[in-house]
């Protein structure tokens, strides 16, 4: 090494460095982290390390029994439903109004195309595609037979392994299209006016109101194969990106929840924690699915919370106030742009849609002491699906403790594209999450 | 301290004396701290890094091989402690003209005195890759070959190192202290992106509210 000895520069360092074993004064502070060592106690950044990781645990497992739950009990109710329901009926009728649902309401086949796009979440989104499909014209027959139909039509979506799907994919198919016709002059029997019915769900449900007894209402539930067979056929087209090794991550992620109805003067504050699954397609691009456990309390006044009830009551009948408060799974779908990378920091830009699964819905209603009417309290469980109804905007930054685990901070706003809840309010929601992310291909890698 | 001094010190903290260990962490605090702050980023990194050398010092104690001097191998666990430290951010560049690090340094450099915190600083402003290998092999004196398996790392890469840390020191050294640009203009960058992306939103709520 001869240019090691004659190198200035290192020899400046070499001498400018050694020798200085006097200049750094012992420190009791050291000593004090040192004895921890000793005691083996783990230092005060292991300890948050490890609070967090288990904390991340704790929520998955949460999430995990929760999602169960919800799973099962549903499963349950099908069953006995399913003893109800009339098959044979089912079964002939059953792709006729799919067909039916997807030209008329535009905003279905704007849902099937997201699953395409989805990837991994397929499955489960394909579930909740097919949910928004019932959840709407099971909404149009009001609250309890509403409950019906959507009981109803969950045993199929839940097996979408259904041996008559995959057999009967190419006659089903032309089936389709034959019955697509003679299926819209029968959805119009339905609807008092069908361009009403093509917008908006809250429309319908005023309109159709009356018609919870027609008979081709259950028609709606073998509906569900249509899709089903959908995201089959979809699914070959993921093959090539799962080749070239797409990256997975997962991440936990907990959020105070500011919400508000119309503008954020009036805000409340609420919770939401859940998962995100994330696949990046890119360097910069990756799309992201997941579900979150939302508690969204809210205030509204009378007139933001529209109500078949009070249609058409002068505005002094309605009540002054109305406490709101929502438990919600949010599951969304993000695009994502990362446009700063370095080091350990990244930052990323995403927006996308959630569909909002309203579990529980609880609204206290107060009127004005003039009006003799007394406040009163209702609750809905498990009716409203808002599928794709709600857009996000949201800034993610992205800061790795090592190579498996990743920091994220990430504002988010989520904005509904129709009204939320049973009232059809405008709520929308702000806050930032904070979470722990978890690079997946860091365990897959070595298979 | 004396020998005799010392060896009492060892025979102490094998057996497990606090006060013992205290002492002997005393004596070698300034030694082992001059060498982890060569390493390590920061002062508190390097405190990190030479409390976990000191662990592995207490716990090896019975491993020490008492023909030796006891502050060389105090030492050797304090630089492989910090080299493992920085083990998972060690494989940075490659691709370089690789001979041209023999070059650098050779050339004028002022002649005026830098003193130890400064030179400090510029060791520490030098990506943790940079900053291992320039110290394994302009203050250790190990060849490339020698840290390429210590750090497991190529000896290409190792040269490559050395040629950025020396050509990023040079320029250091010639402004007496700073990397004038890539720091700042990071900093800069991050401002930037930062206001950019406040600003956007802002704007964006503004118009929700609307």
């Amino acid at each position: 090494m001869k240019g090691k000895n004659e190198n200035k520069l290192d020899q400046l360092f070499k001498d400018g460095l050694s020798g200085s074993e006097d200049h750094f004064a012992f420190r009791e502070e050291d000593w004090a982290s040192m004895e921890r060592l000793l005691d083996n106690k783990p230092s005060k950044k292991a300890v948050i390390r490890r609070i967090i990781y288990y904390s991340a645990a704790i929520a998955a497992l949460l999430l995990l029994a929760v999602g169960l739950f919800f799973f099962n009990r549903s499963d349950k109710a099908d069953q006995k439903k399913d003893q109800l329901a009339i098959k044979p009926k089912i079964k002939t009728d059953a792709p006729a109004p799919v067909q039916k649902n997807t030209d008329q309401n535009g905003q279905s086949i704007k849902d099937k195309d997201s699953v395409r796009n989805v990837n991994q979440g397929t499955e489960n989104l394909a579930k909740n595609d097919i949910n928004s499909n019932k959840g709407k014209t099971g909404s149009t027959s009001g609250i309890t037979p509403g409950k019906h139909n959507q009981q109803n039509n969950i045993p199929v979506d839940q097996n979408p392994v259904n041996p008559n799907v995959p057999d009967n994919k190419t006659i089903k198919d032309s089936a389709d299209k034959n019955k697509a016709v003679p299926s819209v002059d029968n959805n119009n029997n339905n609807a008092v006016d069908p361009s009403k019915l093509a917008s908006k769900t809250d429309k319908i449900q005023n309109n159709l109101a009356d018609n919870t007894t027609n008979p081709k209402q259950p028609d709606t539930t073998g509906s569900v194969t249509a899709p089903v067979q959908q995201t089959k056929k979809d699914k070959p087209s993921l093959k090539p990106i799962l080749r070239t090794g797409p990256r997975f991550t997962l991440a936990i992620l907990a959020a105070p929840d500011l919400n508000a109805v119309n503008s954020f003067n009036r805000n409340q504050v609420g919770t939401n924690f859940g998962f995100q699954l994330g696949v990046r397609l890119s360097k910069k691009l990756s799309i992201s699915t997941g579900a979150a456990y939302a508690i969204k309390p809210y205030q509204a006044s009378g007139s933001q919370y529209s109500s078949s009830i009070w249609q058409g009551k002068p505005s002094s009948d309605l009540p002054t106030n109305v406490a709101a408060n929502c438990k919600v799974l949010d599951i969304p779908i993000n695009l994502n742009y990362q446009f700063y990378s370095k080091g350990k920091n990244a930052f990323s830009l995403g927006s996308g849609l959630s569909s909002y699964i309203m579990l529980r819905e609880n609204y206290h209603f107060d009127y004005a002491y003039g009006s003799g009417i007394p406040s009163y309290d209702i609750q809905i469980d498990n009716k409203n699906r808002h599928i794709l109804g709600v857009f996000n905007l949201n800034a993610t930054y992205e800061r790795k403790i090592n190579s498996k685990f990743s920091t994220i901070i990430q504002p988010y706003m989520k904005l509904p594209l129709t009204g939320i809840g049973n009232g059809r309010v405008d709520l929308k929601s702000t806050g930032v999450a904070v979470g722990v992310s978890w690079n997946i291909n860091s365990v897959l890698r070595p298979k | 301290m004396g020998e005799a001094e010392l060896q009492q010190l060892i025979a102490g903290c094998l057996q497990q004396s606090r006060k013992d260990q205290k002492m002997l962490y005393k004596a070698f605090y300034g030694f082992a701290m001059s060498i982890c702050l060569r390493y390590a980023g920061n002062r508190y990194e390097a405190a990190e890094i030479m409390n976990q050398g000191f662990l592995k010092v207490f716990t090896n104690l019975h491993k020490y091989d008492t023909g030796r001097p006891f502050i060389a191998w105090v030492g050797r666990i304090m630089m492989n402690t910090s080299v493992d430290y920085y083990r998972s951010n060690l494989k940075l560049s490659l691709n370089d003209d690789l001979d041209a690090a023999e070059d650098i340094g050779h050339d004028e450099l002022p002649d005026q005195k830098l003193n130890y915190d400064d030179l400090l600083s510029m060791i520490q402003q030098l990506p943790n890759a940079y900053r291992t290998v320039f110290n394994l092999f302009a203050i250790e004196g190990f060849s490339h070959e020698e840290i390429a398996t210590q750090l497991g790392i190529s000896t290409g890469t190792s040269k490559s190192n050395l040629f950025k840390a020396r050509e990023k020191l040079k320029i250091m050294v010639l402004n007496s202290g700073r990397l004038p640009d890539n720091g700042s203009e990071d900093i800069r960058h991050k401002i930037i992106a930062i206001g950019a992306i406040s600003v956007g939103i802002s704007h964006l709520i503004e118009l929700i509210m609307r």
